[in-house]
């Protein structure tokens, strides 16, 4: 018995202990406020039970059964808004609700102290002495029944909230749940023993007791085990923080909700916003986002807030709760004024780059048309050059060929010096057109087929005098596998070769002039021009084929021309797809070996001739 | 036309004067009668009434150009057989028009070797003519 009196002592006092404990959370968890009413009416119905137990008299047994009807009425209110609480974190109009459901305890707990007057609680209020120890054995009157009936409603909606928390938690939390539902069940399995009497000690109502339990089982569970706060805390302050500014909207565009970040957006004072209408606020942002009325909506705008613009991406869904219908729009504003400036100086970038480019487009063109401009200008001067130099050649040869008469042996050797020359001076005019041409990257050359002999018989003919002047052997041989009829450009060949050779007569002063043309592979043939020359010094042989390069002994030696050759020499051989090679050595003669492919796409009749 | 005596004609289309007398020297000399033209406009109203069988064209002329002077002749049916020898001094002209002339020479030409070209012509002509 005295145990009893002690456990339901004991079980209040550390009920209202744990509500202390759990006081200063009530910031964060707004279900303390109702915990704390719960930890109170269970303690009252306790202690009232405790004391009922205690006096032995039944005027005083009957006075604490009425006094235990403060907690034992209150107890299922509590309990339920609880739990309510707990499903529903921050529930609108919690104390209107308290209210209502209060009005049937206080008529019940009304009715308990006037008992006497109408009997509705009790009918009758007996002392059974039967027993170690007197009890109060009551007859229930009709309001009983009624309070009964409301109790259990209570109790049951309570653990149908539970129920429903437990399931809105994720699987990491189950067995936290499991704690939960248990706490739920003990006051009605409490309940249950007393009123059916398969209680341990039959006259003894476990039901305080039990809710007692379970009220210390979830007090522990949150203290231990951070029950039920973490998650629906940590979502909110995750809302709470988040740098998009977020708010829930009725159909009145009224804030419903709205977190800090949506709060600094809209309001122009960092005052509270909710309830109040978009339209109302004077934030140039929430004017402008005022103006939708969509239910969906994803738009960037631009406000200008305090002399400055600023951009946001505003979006707006529609929230169901149930039903086909909205209730209500979620409104999410973003600001994407950072991206928006990198955006704008990215596009800086681009149109100074667009300038850049235009200048260096329009300068380009410039250099274009200077290098048509000295194109153009070195056709004019060739072909100024050109035409009285052919004057001068026709006459001349006119002169020789007796046109006029027959001329004396001097007038004759002269008419030769002024072919002679006339032809050295068309050649350098020539080479400077072309060297000219190369440095524009204008040579485009034409791949036709052609009589390798007939181009080779040319060269022999226009090469022949000037080596027969120098006693020269000069010979030209086609190797016997060598194809005759090939494609390439005839004249182009022919410039090489008489270039190479003109060459390699400059530098020999005895001995002979070879010109060996053959086949390389299937797809390449060789022309080879050696000479038993003086050589060119090794430290020369990288730069001979640079445009107006000399070997110093050439100009030591005082050999004429202006070092164009083998540079023109080397550019046709790269522009006919071949390569040039050259091997020498002091006082051993040179050779140059040009190599080209056998095989080109374009055929062509060739007909242009050529005289120098 | 003019060919009564079977002999060849030559037109010669250049504004040079020592030109025009060094092409008519050496035409001359491989037996052909030359007339000479100074301008495209004339040369082109001389083609209407001749029909010779060799032409040597300057490709810079008053006028009218060479390159319009050959296009004229190649598109006139009485002048298929007429062969032209193009005369320039610009290498890339004569690259262009290497397959409407009959033969390219570039400037500055040679006596000689016009008088043996134009030679050449002749004989082949007459050759053609031998054949019954």
């Amino acid at each position: 018995m005295n145990i009893a009196i002690i456990m339901m002592a004991v079980g209040a006092v550390v009920l209202l202990t744990t509500a202390v404990i759990t006081w200063p959370r009530r910031n964060t968890a707004h279900w303390i406020f109702s915990f704390l009413a719960m930890a109170l009416a269970v303690s009252v119905w306790l202690i009232g039970y405790a004391l009922e137990l205690s006096v032995a008299g039944l005027a005083s047994k009957v006075l604490w059964a009425k006094i235990q009807y403060i907690g034992i009425t209150f107890t299922p209110v509590t309990w339920f808004l609880f739990a309510y609480q707990f499903l529903n974190q921050n529930p609108r109009r919690l104390k209107t609700f308290s209210a209502l459901l209060s009005i049937l305890p206080l008529i019940t707990i009304l009715l308990a102290f006037t008992n006497e007057q109408h009997g509705l609680l009790w009918s009758q209020n007996l002392l059974d002495t039967s027993g170690a120890i007197p009890l109060l054995a009551n007859s229930y009157g009709g309001w009983f029944w009624v309070h009964s009936a409301y109790s259990y409603l209570l109790i049951l909606g309570g653990i149908a909230f539970f129920i429903r928390t437990i399931r809105i938690y994720p699987d990491p939390f189950r067995w936290q749940s499991a704690i939960l539902i248990f706490a739920a069940a003990t006051p009605m399995v409490g309940n249950l023993l007393y009123l059916t009497g398969n209680g341990p000690i039959p006259w003894f109502d476990l039901t305080p007791l039990a809710f007692a339990v379970s009220a210390l089982l979830i007090a522990w569970g949150v203290a231990r085990l951070d029950l039920f706060d973490i998650v629906p805390i940590a979502r909110r302050m995750v809302v709470e923080n988040m740098p998009d500014g977020i708010a829930l909207l009725d159909n009145q565009n009224r804030i419903l909700d709205i977190n800090q970040t949506g709060n600094q957006l809209l309001s122009a004072n960092g005052h509270q916003t909710i309830g109040l209408c978009l339209s109302d606020l004077s934030t140039p942002l929430a004017q402008k986002v005022a103006n939708y009325t969509n239910m969906e909506q994803d738009e960037e705008i631009s406000v200008e807030q305090d002399g400055k613009w600023r951009h946001f991406n505003v979006q707006i869904r529609p929230l169901y709760i149930s039903g086909p219908h909205p209730r209500a729009r979620i409104l999410i504003l973003r600001d994407i004024s950072r991206r928006i400036a990198a955006e704008e100086g990215l596009r800086q970038r681009n149109l100074e780059l667009q300038q850049l480019f235009a200048e260096a487009q329009t300068a380009q063109e410039t250099a274009e048309q200077a290098n048509k401009a000295k194109s153009d200008l070195l056709a004019k001067v060739s072909h100024e050059l050109r035409t009285p130099l052919g004057a001068i050649l026709g006459h001349a040869e006119m002169l020789q060929e007796g046109v006029y008469g027959p001329v004396s042996a001097e007038q004759n050797r002269s008419l030769g010096r002024i072919v002679e020359n006339s032809g050295y001076l068309n050649e350098q005019v020539k080479d400077l057109l072309d060297i000219s041409r190369i440095g524009n990257g204008k040579l485009e050359l034409e791949m036709y087929e052609f009589d390798l002999e007939d181009a080779l018989t040319q060269v022999e003919q226009r090469i022949h005098p000037t080596a027969a002047a120098k006693n020269l052997q000069f010979s030209v041989e086609l190797a016997p596998h060598m194809p005759t009829r090939i494609t390439s450009n005839s004249i182009r060949i022919q410039q090489i070769l008489v270039n190479l050779c003109t060459n390699a007569i400059k530098f020999t002063d005895a001995g002979q002039v070879h010109v060996l043309v053959e086949l390389v592979d299937a797809d390449h043939w060789c022309m080879t021009v050696s000479d038993t020359g003086r050589g060119i010094p090794p430290q020369d042989l990288k730069n001979i084929f640079l445009p107006f390069y000399q070997l110093q002994t050439s100009l030591v030696q005082g050999q004429s021309g202006i070092g164009l050759g083998l540079a023109i020499v080397k550019e046709l051989v790269t522009a006919l797809g071949g390569k040039i090679e050259v091997k020498s050595q002091l006082q051993n003669g040179s050779t140059f070996s040009v190599t080209l492919p056998l095989c080109c796409l374009k055929l062509q009749e060739k007909k242009v001739e050529e005289y120098v | 036309m003019s060919n009564l005596e079977n002999k060849s004609v030559a037109l010669i289309i250049e504004d040079d004067p020592d030109l025009v007398h060094i092409f008519a020297s050496a035409l001359k000399l491989s037996d052909y009668e030359t007339s000479t033209v100074e301008d495209g406009q004339a040369a082109l109203a001389v083609l209407k009434q001749i029909v010779p069988d060799v032409v040597v064209l300057d490709l810079h002329l008053p006028g009218l150009s060479g390159r319009e002077i050959l296009q004229a002749i190649r598109e006139d049916g009485r002048l298929h057989q007429t062969r032209v020898i193009l005369a320039t001094a610009d290498y890339r002209s004569a690259e262009d028009l290497r397959n409407d002339a009959d033969l390219v020479l570039l400037k500055p030409i040679s006596f000689k070797q016009l008088r043996d070209l134009s030679a050449r012509f002749n004989q082949m002509k007459k050759q053609a003519a031998a054949i019954p």
